[in-house]
């Protein structure tokens, strides 16, 4: 019954050479952001101060250097790496997940339920994210998790809007109304008929939001809010590389480059599961 | 030497394996007026891009282009844009693109009449204003300061007109211009085409997939199939002695009026399908500080269907055809009146009928790909109905079920495991169907089911339905704005006129003797495939009104045989010689 697009879509992504690049790119990252850490002799918490700010060398395995704490980088950078992987991937999750039932069901629905629905994405929009945030610390303990509640609470919102709009549009087409004549019942339409053919814009979307929550959460970081000491992500280390960019300029290059990879390589993978997930573009 | 002369056309896209025009020799003489005719793909349209030196840059174009002895091929953009704007000129077919949207009509050909210094600042406004009351436009200094979306559709493409004429090229070339409009503007353009040609002597090429378009306008035709020339010479030798098997089919599947109908399926008396007072109003959005009114499209409709009878229903664009087609299937609720099927009556909203209600009345819509889920295959597109009418039947009766509605359609199974976008219309039309047909419904509404289909495809799609019929009696309501259709496979004819009831009449006596003034207008305006017979010149003068119903008889502001009487009182439905008819003098006229 599942006649999807997306079995060939995994295919088809493995075609163009940038998309295969980036992948590739993203995997090898992602096992050496799981394994790399355990590998090395050092850890990422271990202050060490007559070695700190030495530059990157082959020996005693500090490929990235050390840091003003003279913490080894190369396991650093690799923790960090790993802890921005999961905030990205969580954050769009939720952002796919909710975003996508909320803006399908609310555009589908119509009327009353849409006007009712969309008011209290309007009324979540107008909290401030900063006032959020230190709400959430206040009444929680400041928690790892909350991080993913905060930067998906933000982002679903925008995800709900997008997938409202287009399905406004979608459900005035001839294919839901002929569901709707063979009586095929709402929520099956919603799901079935209207979410595949969002998928196009839902994943060009993702490809906006992993940046954006990987950009929030070093953000957040930064202002002492996200990621605690000794734990890392890569925003937190390049916060830190700046303030001494001049005498260790490893300790910001590393880690930017990395992050800037990172991002680029979700966009192009982006935009190769843009054209696979749309049928029409198939076969050219 | 003739005015154009193109030798071996060719034109190629690094994506195709075939050129999408291959050789191609034409040539028009002055003052001449040549239709290219061919069905959709033929490559009609890439050649006169060609001519015009229109085409995308990465198409090859092989071959020469010769205006008057000029070679066109090769010059650069600039020079180009000069050359054609005071020589040739091209007409669209849809206005509503080709214009301007944020420009005035006036401003629009006054940028052009500037550019290419025809006229000077100060006589440039005379000029345009002289230029619209030549593609009688009426109340030409409206029209100057009216914006595109302010003029109906026939009225935009007679402004284009007067683009096109602006600079006074020597040829004309009109790709499909009549195509989005209805059968009466239609004929009100092609008239006002003639008139300009008698009074220029400007040379036409006229592209069209309608054979009656090109019987009734042009001295000489050029047939195209695939990109290859398939037969030309004068409109009526073709007509009379085609040479090519092809254009032999192509004439063949061209529809006339005066061609009596084939054998239909015949009629039980039972009816099945009874619509009594129904009404359609839409709320129209507040504007300003006025308050919300609603708008009456479908006024107090009431007919019958028998089992095994198909109805026709017919008129212009915005008489509210496809709203009652919506009203009956429930997508859009009825405001009052009632639709039973098999004496039951039906809920007004599909969400509310009874499964079984559903089934048995299904339809099938006009756009054919824009009908089918693109993310779904074919397969499961018509496997869908089955899997939620009958949950016990197993995986194989479903699929057996589908396979037996597909080859009754006339597809081949390996279609299911393709996308709609890999289909022809024609095929995406016959799947549409077949998800339609596969619930074995007692009616089926066709909303212009066959209007998007080139004329060979669209001959085969009503011999599918027509084969449906005559196996299982199914009911259809066909409705199309295509006379020609409803001529072959309709028993009687609704014509609708602004929500109502003109007129109701069995196939063989509407079109032998139509009852209504407006009847008779739609029936001399569609272009007959005859090159000898000679049309009347404008059925019917204007358009429908967008707003704003007239008192009295809606018809009355566009009839011929106006009285007192239809401009104050309504005329009711009434039987006039076994047939419905909405008209004070339907007794007296004879339409003929």
């Amino acid at each position: 019954m599942r006649g999807l697009a997306t079995a060939g879509a995994l295919r088809q992504v493995t075609g163009g050479a940038a998309v295969r690049v980036s992948a590739g790119i993203l995997i090898v990252i992602t096992i050496a952001a799981l394994f790399g850490p355990s590998l090395s002799s050092h850890d990422y918490f271990s202050m060490n101060l007559p070695e700190r700010l030495e530059p990157p060398t082959l020996d005693n395995a500090r490929f990235f250097g050390t840091d003003d704490l003279g913490r080894d980088l190369f396991v650093r950078t690799l923790s960090g790496t790993r802890v921005t992987l999961l905030v990205a991937i969580v954050a769009s999750f939720v952002s796919l997940v909710l975003g996508v039932a909320y803006g399908a069901v609310a555009g589908y629905a119509g009327g009353k339920v849409d006007a009712f629905m969309m008011r209290i994405v309007d009324a979540l929009y107008a909290l401030p994210f900063i006032f959020l945030v230190i709400l959430l610390m206040v009444a929680f303990e400041r928690n790892f998790l909350l991080i993913f509640v905060a930067i998906g609470a933000i982002n679903w919102l925008d995800m709900a809007r997008i997938v409202r709009g287009q399905t406004l549009s979608l459900k005035e087409r001839e294919f839901v109304a002929a569901a709707r004549l063979i009586g095929v019942p709402p929520v099956v339409i919603v799901f079935r008929h209207i979410v595949p053919n969002l998928l196009g814009v839902v994943v060009v979307y993702i490809t906006l939001t992993i940046p954006q929550a990987i950009l929030v959460e070093s953000f957040l970081s930064f202002l002492g809010l996200g990621i605690q000491e000794p734990q890392t992500s890569l925003g937190a280390l390049v916060n830190g590389g700046v303030s001494h960019m001049e005498r260790a300029p490893w300790m910001l290059l590393i880690p930017a480059s990395l992050l800037a990879v990172v991002l680029m390589s979700f966009n192009f993978l982006g935009d190769g599961l843009r054209d696979a997930l749309d049928p029409r573009l198939k076969g050219r | 030497m003739s005015l154009l002369d193109v030798k071996g056309l060719t034109i190629s896209y690094p994506a195709l394996a075939e050129p999408v025009v291959d050789s191609l020799d034409l040539s028009i003489e002055r003052g001449e007026a040549l239709g290219l005719v061919g069905e959709s793909g033929s490559g009609k349209t890439q050649t006169a891009l060609a001519i015009m030196g229109l085409l995308a840059p990465h198409a090859t174009v092989e071959g020469q282009v010769l205006f008057d002895g000029f070679a066109l091929s090769g010059r650069t953009p600039k020079f180009l844009n000069r050359f054609r704007a005071r020589r040739l000129a091209m007409v669209f077919q849809d206005p509503q693109q080709a214009l301007n949207p944020y420009l005035q009509i006036g401003e629009q050909l006054k940028r052009v009449l500037l550019e290419h210094r025809i006229v000077n600042r100060r006589a440039a406004r005379a000029r345009v204003l002289e230029l619209l009351r030549r593609v009688r436009l009426p109340d030409a200094e409206r029209q100057y300061r009216s914006y595109p979306h302010q003029l109906s559709g026939g009225m935009r493409q007679r402004a284009m007109i007067a683009l096109a004429l602006a600079c006074e090229p020597e040829l004309l070339i009109a790709d499909e211009p009549t195509t989005a409009l209805d059968v009466t503007v239609q004929a009100q353009v092609l008239n006002l085409l003639k008139e300009l040609r008698a009074e220029t002597g400007i040379a036409l090429l006229l592209i069209t997939h309608d054979l009656g378009v090109v019987a009734e306008n042009c001295e000489r035709m050029l047939g195209m199939h695939r990109g290859r020339l398939l037969e030309q010479g004068s409109t009526r030798t073709v007509f009379r002695n085609p040479l090519q098997q092809r254009t032999k089919q192509m004439l063949a599947a061209a529809a006339r009026l005066d061609h009596a109908p084939p054998d239909r399926p015949p009629v039980s008396t039972l009816p099945v399908l009874l619509v009594e007072g129904i009404s359609v109003r839409f709320r129209e959005a507040p504007t300003g500080w006025q308050r919300q009114r609603s708008r009456g499209v479908v006024r107090q409709l009431s007919f019958s269907l028998a089992a095994g009878e198909t109805l026709g229903i017919v008129g212009e664009s915005g008489c509210g055809k496809t709203s009652l087609a919506r009203a009956l299937v429930g997508l859009v609720a009825a405001n009052a009146g009632s639709v039973s099927l098999s004496g039951e009556r039906l809920a007004a909203r599909v969400a509310h009928r009874s499964p079984g209600e559903r089934r048995n009345l299904q339809m099938v819509f006009q756009d054919p790909v824009a009908s089918l889920s693109p993310a779904m295959k074919v397969g499961s597109i018509i496997a869908e109905p089955v899997a939620l009418h009958e949950p016990e039947l197993s995986l194989e009766e479903r699929n057996d079920r589908v396979a037996a509605v597909l080859r009754r359609a006339g597809l081949d199974q390996s279609l299911l495991q393709r996308f709609p976008h890999e289909l022809s219309g024609g095929q995406a039309q016959r799947v549409a169907i077949s998800r339609a047909l596969v619930l074995q419904p007692k009616v089926l509404i066709c909303d212009e089911a066959v209007a998007a289909l080139d004329g060979t495809v669209r001959r085969s799609i009503l011999d599918l339905l027509a084969a449906e019929q005559r196996r299982s009696g199914l009911s259809l309501v066909f409705i199309t704005h295509d006379l020609a259709v409803v001529r072959q496979i309709s028993h009687r004819v609704l014509v609708m006129y602004m929500g109502g009831i003109a007129e109701l009449a069995d196939n063989e006596k509407l079109f032998a003797r139509p009852r209504h003034p407006y009847t008779r207008a739609l029936l001399s305006a569609v272009p007959q495939a005859d090159p000898e017979r000679v049309p009347e010149p404008v059925p019917v003068e204007g358009e429908v009104p967008g707003e704003g119903r007239p008192p009295g008889c809606p018809f009355h502001p566009r009839c011929r045989y106006v009285l007192a009487r239809c401009r104050e009182e309504v005329p009711a439905l009434r039987q006039v010689d076994g047939v419905d008819v909405a008209c004070h003098r339907a007794e007296e006229l004879d339409l003929r």
